[in-house]
């Protein structure tokens, strides 16, 4: 039976779809006007939760990205100031070794460590650097310079006033990479060996651990000579011994029929001659060159073989002595201005001076050119051989800083290169999420365009045949 | 003959004018809503007996009938319901989800992502001043866009009630059209009349009526309509019951029908959408923001809280939250900390306090135990009183301050305390004598304990009376004891407790300290017994322990130190320290024999380092110290209830803010984990904030659980639309069908109306007729 429809029904009908026609009209050109798909969250939900979480992602990968920009430029500037600080080494080291060299005059001498102060100077510098109000090799003290010059019994001595710790920044979920590089590890890295004498008095590492860093002078004096022999030679002590520089008991060789005088493991030199300059004030050295003098003007001649004892104080800050026990194998010594607490093997001292006992493997790079600066300046009167001595342990600090110092360089470098890999990396994954999410949320524009003018098109074929609809009428053909 | 013939002519005439009358009715209404196409019944007249046969008599008009189909009313009126309430229901989603401006736009999400990203960039320099205003503008927009978002949620409810006061009115007009209606229907129908227009008016009527509410319409035997909503009667035979709206205690909208017992609650139509929106919709929103905000606020507080500003430790802080007098005594003292009215929940754990000297850097860690049934807030106030140089009070509006004595900063951070033996027990100066165990100790009252110190014999006598359980006496109960004995004080002496040991000492340090553990009953309780006479001399040089290193381990705890023998730090072979955990097992064993260094840096476990410095250790004595390792520095959440230390304020999304203090002085932002300036240990762990699955977001994420919200919202939304395009249809047929069945075709009553003028010029055509015939007949007289 066909359907009864009705005048109003018909208009509905006509009406309805053209609104339905319009509307897909007017979405289309939406569409295509912002370019989106998604303009509200309705219009997709399971794809806005997709480009939600696209959005979170992009957005940590930015995040990623601009802490590898920031992070880097402190890195490189920590690895410039490093490479810096290498040149200034290594220019020290040069003028080190000229000063090894033994046909200086000590006026060359004080040049060279002149030049060795400079660089020192310049080393702190460098040590201090900044990146905007960033202290670079402070560790996370990061507004007070790390590096500190003080004066510490009555010696210039750098101390870090910073910390161990790194700053790090984020550079992808999980990893982080640190900017910094510690002030310690770049210039006074601890490999500690144990203590370094110079090798000028015979005195010994004791038996207990020591404690501190750097380096300290110890100053032996020889308090006078005593031999309960000597005098059966008919030779005497010049003015009790104070002239002399052996130290501990020595023994005294003297063989007539060779002519030869021997004090304890040194040369055997000729006997004085009656009439000699040096007849009444003659000198004998031992193995370590303590002074012995003697006067021989009552020389009996023959053999003569005793010990001669020196006795002597010992001083770590150069004016509080303690008498020498010769015997002791653990001597404690503390210096207060530094707190290094030292122990020491006296059996073997045989002569008076000043010796230079360093933390083997601790002692920070300003502290070794200050030492070098002290040493160049030759206060202690050293002679030629002696103050090579002191260089050669001051030229292995130097070393030692040297390494260090690159391996810090080093590292930094790395971390530059792994943050530049990561950067790359980083921007590939941002330009594929960036991707996914346009194919999530845009139109495209192609398929937009052509469902425009398929609408446009429903809508006019709507509206034709709308028309042909309504404009049928019985009334058309009763006369 | 002549009267049968012209009744039926007449007869006809008039059954076709009704006929065209009731064309043109329907006709000229055509387009009238609502109007059914009316038609008339016909039955043939009743015979006459005429001349022994019945013959026909004409046409009767029965009745001018409207064609209407019941069953398809009421189902038009269930979907009308249906369209009503998805409509308020879609115009309300829609508008909340304009709001949330995704999924671009400055929205909730781009505000919290903004926030992060900024924390991200201070962290690459943490001591920055303007990444630092960068991010306290970051997280102020952040607070802005909640505070905005649920002002805005709550305007749009606000507006709703609005909306459901006109409709109620607009029902009740309805309501009163419908009564009316009745009463004039009711009346024509007892007269026996088709009232169809006044009919086609009150189906109008309640269709309108059942676009606004959800009814139930039952028609009686008067031909009176009545009208239920949700059980209760809105128009009844007689009159319309008025309905009325307010708001009830809790703010939500109550519909109630005037003289009915209960409240009306419609679950259909604009009204109950508007209803639905107001009292499910929104809340439910606003609670996810709410919960999202409580969130964000309590998990920053929580990492922010055990920071350290990049200027150094607090000197003061006053808490963000206010204590509540709950039992309106006038005083917050008597509170429980876990019952004062805080914002968030306070359980039994502990809370470390960190005092530093802040010209020496030295730094002393105190412990608070705090138990969620027992604590007060006086007990709180008070332990944190007893820290040393610290004080803890109420201000005027009921906040918590905290104060430092001068010279002194605090605050509540995880790092290591670098120099923990405060004591000196552990190769100190002093000289020291320490128990082998911890307590308890078994003692009996009477119990003595003889030292002498110098020439002075010491006599102590421990009863039961100063101590809780004296056969299991505590090493502070003792330590008391001790310490309360005139000799003791007298000769330089002090007792103490270490990690539950007792700890005697001399006062004074150096080699020429000592005194001497002559004897007492109490030697047994306190494992003493083989040293009875020992002399117990001090020493020259303490060993110097220094701790580094950050703790990673997931628990709090305690480590012990205890030397394995006598002898010199760095000389002595074979010297060895052991490291315990709070359980008794051991950590490490580090080597300080001959082979160590003194100074050198040694792993214990977990990222503690530590290192000797040159010194005697005396196992025999029972040298050892202790060291808190702390992972969480506030187990017991009172920082962030209390609000100390924090960076959001705020109970939810309507009033979080950054703290007013933070925001006048961004260096108070608590970056460091150390305390040292460049350290951005804290902003690193608030950057991890964004993933961590939270366990009352249902294990989601703070990312995750706002896209959640985006995402419910906008399928609420489409399905909303989806739902209103096929009611939509639905609404079509139906109405498509009623149209088949009511409505008027023109061209249909064009032919009917062509019937109707031929029938009535047949029947004019036939009076004619009958009228010459009787004309012959009289021309035939």
């Amino acid at each position: 039976m066909p359907l009864r429809i009705s005048t109003a029904s018909n208009y509905q009908r006509v009406l309805s779809g053209l609104r339905l026609n319009l509307s897909k009209l007017v979405l289309s050109q939406q569409q295509v006007a912002t370019g989106r798909r998604i303009m509200r969250p309705s219009d997709d939900p399971s794809g806005t939760a997709r480009v939600l979480s696209f959005n979170r992602q992009i957005s940590g990968t930015d995040r990623f990205i601009g802490a590898i920009g920031m992070g880097r430029s402190v890195v490189d500037t920590g690895a410039v100031a490093l490479e810096n600080g290498s040149g200034i080494l290594s220019d020290a080291r040069q003028s080190l070794i000229q000063g090894m060299n033994g046909t200086l005059s000590s006026e060359d001498r004080e040049a060279l460590a002149n030049e060795i102060e400079l660089l020192r100077a310049e080393m702190l510098g460098v040590a201090n650097t900044r990146s905007g109000e960033r202290n670079l090799f402070g560790g996370t003290k990061s507004s007070d310079s790390p590096w500190v010059d003080r004066i510490i019994g009555g010696v210039s001595r750098a101390v870090y006033t910073g910390n161990d710790e790194e700053q790090r920044v984020r550079i992808g979920d999980g990893v982080e990479v640190a900017i910094t590089v510690s002030g310690q590890d770049a210039f006074a890295k601890n490999d500690g060996t144990g203590p370094v004498f110079s090798g000028l008095t015979g005195i010994g590492s004791g038996v207990t651990g020591d404690e501190g860093q750097g380096y300290e002078y110890l100053t032996l004096r020889n308090d006078g000579t005593s031999s309960a022999t000597l005098t059966s030679s008919g030779i005497t002590l010049v003015g009790g011994g104070a002239q002399d520089t052996l130290l501990g008991d020595n023994t005294l060789t003297i063989d007539a029929a060779a002519g030869t005088i021997q004090l304890g493991n040194g040369t055997a030199i000729d006997l004085p001659q009656p009439g000699a300059a040096n007849f009444t004030d003659f000198t004998v050295t031992n193995e370590f060159g303590g002074d012995l003098h003697l006067d021989f003007s009552a020389y009996g001649g023959g053999n003569f073989t005793g010990t001669v004892s020196g006795a002597g104080s010992i001083a770590i800050d150069g004016t509080t002595f303690t008498p020498i026990d010769f015997n002791e194998t653990d001597l404690e010594l503390i210096n207060p201005e530094s707190g290094n607490t030292m122990h020491f093997d006296m059996t073997g001292v045989k002569r008076a001076g000043v010796e230079l006992v360093t933390f083997g493997g601790n002692v920070n790079v300003f502290d070794t050119m200050q030492g070098m600066v002290d040493d160049l300046r030759n206060e202690d009167g050293l002679t030629q051989a002696e103050l090579t001595d002191r260089l050669g342990i001051w030229l292995n600090e130097l070393d030692r800083g040297q390494d260090n110092l690159l391996v810090s360089l080093g590292s930094l470098g790395s971390r530059s290169e792994r943050m530049t890999k990561t950067e790359d990396k980083l921007e590939g994954v941002q330009l594929q999420l960036q991707s996914l999410r346009s194919e999530e949320e845009d139109v495209d524009i192609s398929e937009a365009a052509l469902e425009l003018a398929r609408a446009q098109q429903s809508l006019e074929l709507a509206q034709a045949s709308g028309a042909r609809l309504l404009q049928t009428n019985l009334l058309n053909f009763l006369r | 003959m002549s009267g049968v013939g012209v009744s039926t002519g007449i007869r006809a005439l008039l059954a076709s004018r009704v006929g065209l009358a009731t064309v043109g009715q329907n006709i000229t209404n055509a387009n009238t809503p609502g109007y059914s196409r009316q038609s008339v019944d016909f039955s043939a007249a009743r015979p006459m007996l005429s001349g022994g046969v019945l013959v026909g008599n004409g046409v009767d008009v029965t009745s001018v009938r409207r064609t209407v189909d019941a069953l398809l009313q009421r189902r038009l009126l269930t979907q009308n319901s249906v369209q009503g309430r998805l409509e308020s229901r879609f115009t309300a989603l829609s508008e909340i989800e304009a709001l949330m401006q995704e999924p671009s736009g400055a929205s909730l999400g781009a505000q919290l992502d903004g926030f992060f990203t900024s924390v991200s960039s201070l962290s690459t320099n943490a001591s920055d001043s303007i990444l630092r205003t960068g991010m306290i503008n970051n997280a102020v927009q952040l607070t802005s866009q909640f505070n905005q978002l649920a002002g805005s949620l709550d305007n749009i409810r606000a507006d709703t009630s609005s909306e459901v006061s006109l409709r109620v009115e607009e029902v009740n007009d309805l309501a009163r059209e419908i009564s009316f209606l009745n009463t004039e229907i009711a009346s024509a129908k007892s007269a026996g009349l088709y009232p169809n227009d006044m009919q086609d008016r009150r189906d109008v009527a309640i269709s309108d009526l059942s676009r606004l509410v959800d009814i139930d319409t039952q028609e009686d035997k008067t031909g009176a309509v009545r009208i239920l909503v949700d059980g209760s009667t809105l128009v009844s035979a007689t009159r319309a019951h008025a309905l009325t709206s307010r708001l009830d205690s809790d703010g939500e909208i109550e519909l109630r029908i005037k003289g009915a017992a209960v409240t009306t609650t419609p679950s259909g139509g604009i009204l109950g959408g508007l209803i639905a929106v107001s009292r499910d919709t929104i809340p439910q929103l606003t609670n996810q923001l709410d919960l999202l905000a409580q969130n964000i606020i309590r998990e920053v507080n929580r990492v922010h809280s055990e920071g350290i500003p990049a200027s150094g430790p607090y000197t003061s802080l006053t808490g963000g939250s206010r204590f509540t007098d709950t039992d309106k005594d006038g005083s917050f003292r008597d509170e429980l900390l876990s019952g004062a009215g805080l914002p968030s929940e306070v359980v039994s754990g502990e809370l470390f306090v960190n005092t530093t000297n802040l010209a020496t850097g030295e730094l002393t860690k105190t412990k608070i135990s705090i138990s969620k049934t027992h604590t007060t807030v006086g007990d709180f106030l008070d332990e944190l009183s007893s820290v040393p140089n610290l004080a803890a009070d109420i201000d005027a509006l009921g906040r918590i301050q905290i104060v430092a004595d001068a010279g002194f900063g605090f605050d509540f951070g995880r790092r290591l305390d670098p120099s923990p033996d405060n004591i000196g027990s552990f190769g100190g100066g002093r000289a020291s004598l320490g128990t082998a165990a911890a307590e308890p100790f078994a003692l009996s009252s009477g119990d003595t304990l003889t030292l002498t110190s110098g020439a002075t014999p010491i006599n102590v006598t421990f009863n039961s009376t100063d101590f809780a359980q004296i056969s299991e006496a505590t090493a502070e109960e003792m330590a008391a004891v001790i310490n309360a004995n005139p000799d003791v004080i007298a000769t330089g002496m002090q007792a103490s407790a270490e990690n539950g040991r007792l700890v005697l000492q001399t006062l004074g340090t150096g080699s020429t300290e000592s005194f001497d553990l002559t004897g007492g009953s109490a030697l047994g309780a306190l494992g003493w017994t083989a040293l009875s006479g020992a002399t117990i001399t001090g020493q020259d040089t303490s060993v110097d322990v220094k701790i580094s290193g950050s703790y990673t381990g997931q628990n709090n705890d305690v480590y012990s130190f205890r030397p394995t023998g006598d002898g010199t730090v760095g000389a002595t072979p074979g010297l060895s320290v052991d490291v315990f955990d709070s359980s008794g097992s051991r950590v490490a064993t580090l080597d300080v024999s001959d082979n160590y260094i003194p100074g050198t840096d040694l792993e214990i476990a977990d990222g503690v380092t530590v290192s000797f410095g040159l010194g005697d250790l005396s196992a025999t004595y029972n040298d050892g110290m202790s060291l808190n390792v702390v992972n969480d520095a506030d187990t017991s959440d009172a920082l962030i209830a209390v609000g100390v230390g924090s960076f959001f304020s705020g109970t939810g999304a309507r009033d979080i803010s950054v703290l007013d203090s933070i925001q006048a002085d961004p260096e108070l932002i608590a970056s460091s984990l150390s305390g040292f300036d460049g350290d951005n240990q804290i902003l690193l762990e608030l950057l991890d904030l964004e993933d961590i699955s939270i366990g009352e977001l249902g294990s989601a994420s703070l990312s995750e659980f706002y896209g959640e919200i985006v995402g419910q919202t906008g399928f609420d939304t489409a399905s909303t639309t989806n739902s209103l395009d096929a009611n939509d249809a639905l609404i079509q047929s139906l109405e498509a069908r009623q149209q088949q069945v009511s409505g008027v075709n023109v061209d249909e009553e064009l032919v009917t109306l062509l019937e109707f003028e031929q029938s009535f010029q047949a029947a004019s055509r036939y009076i004619n007729v009958l009228n010459d015939l009787n004309d012959e007949l009289l021309s035939l007289l």
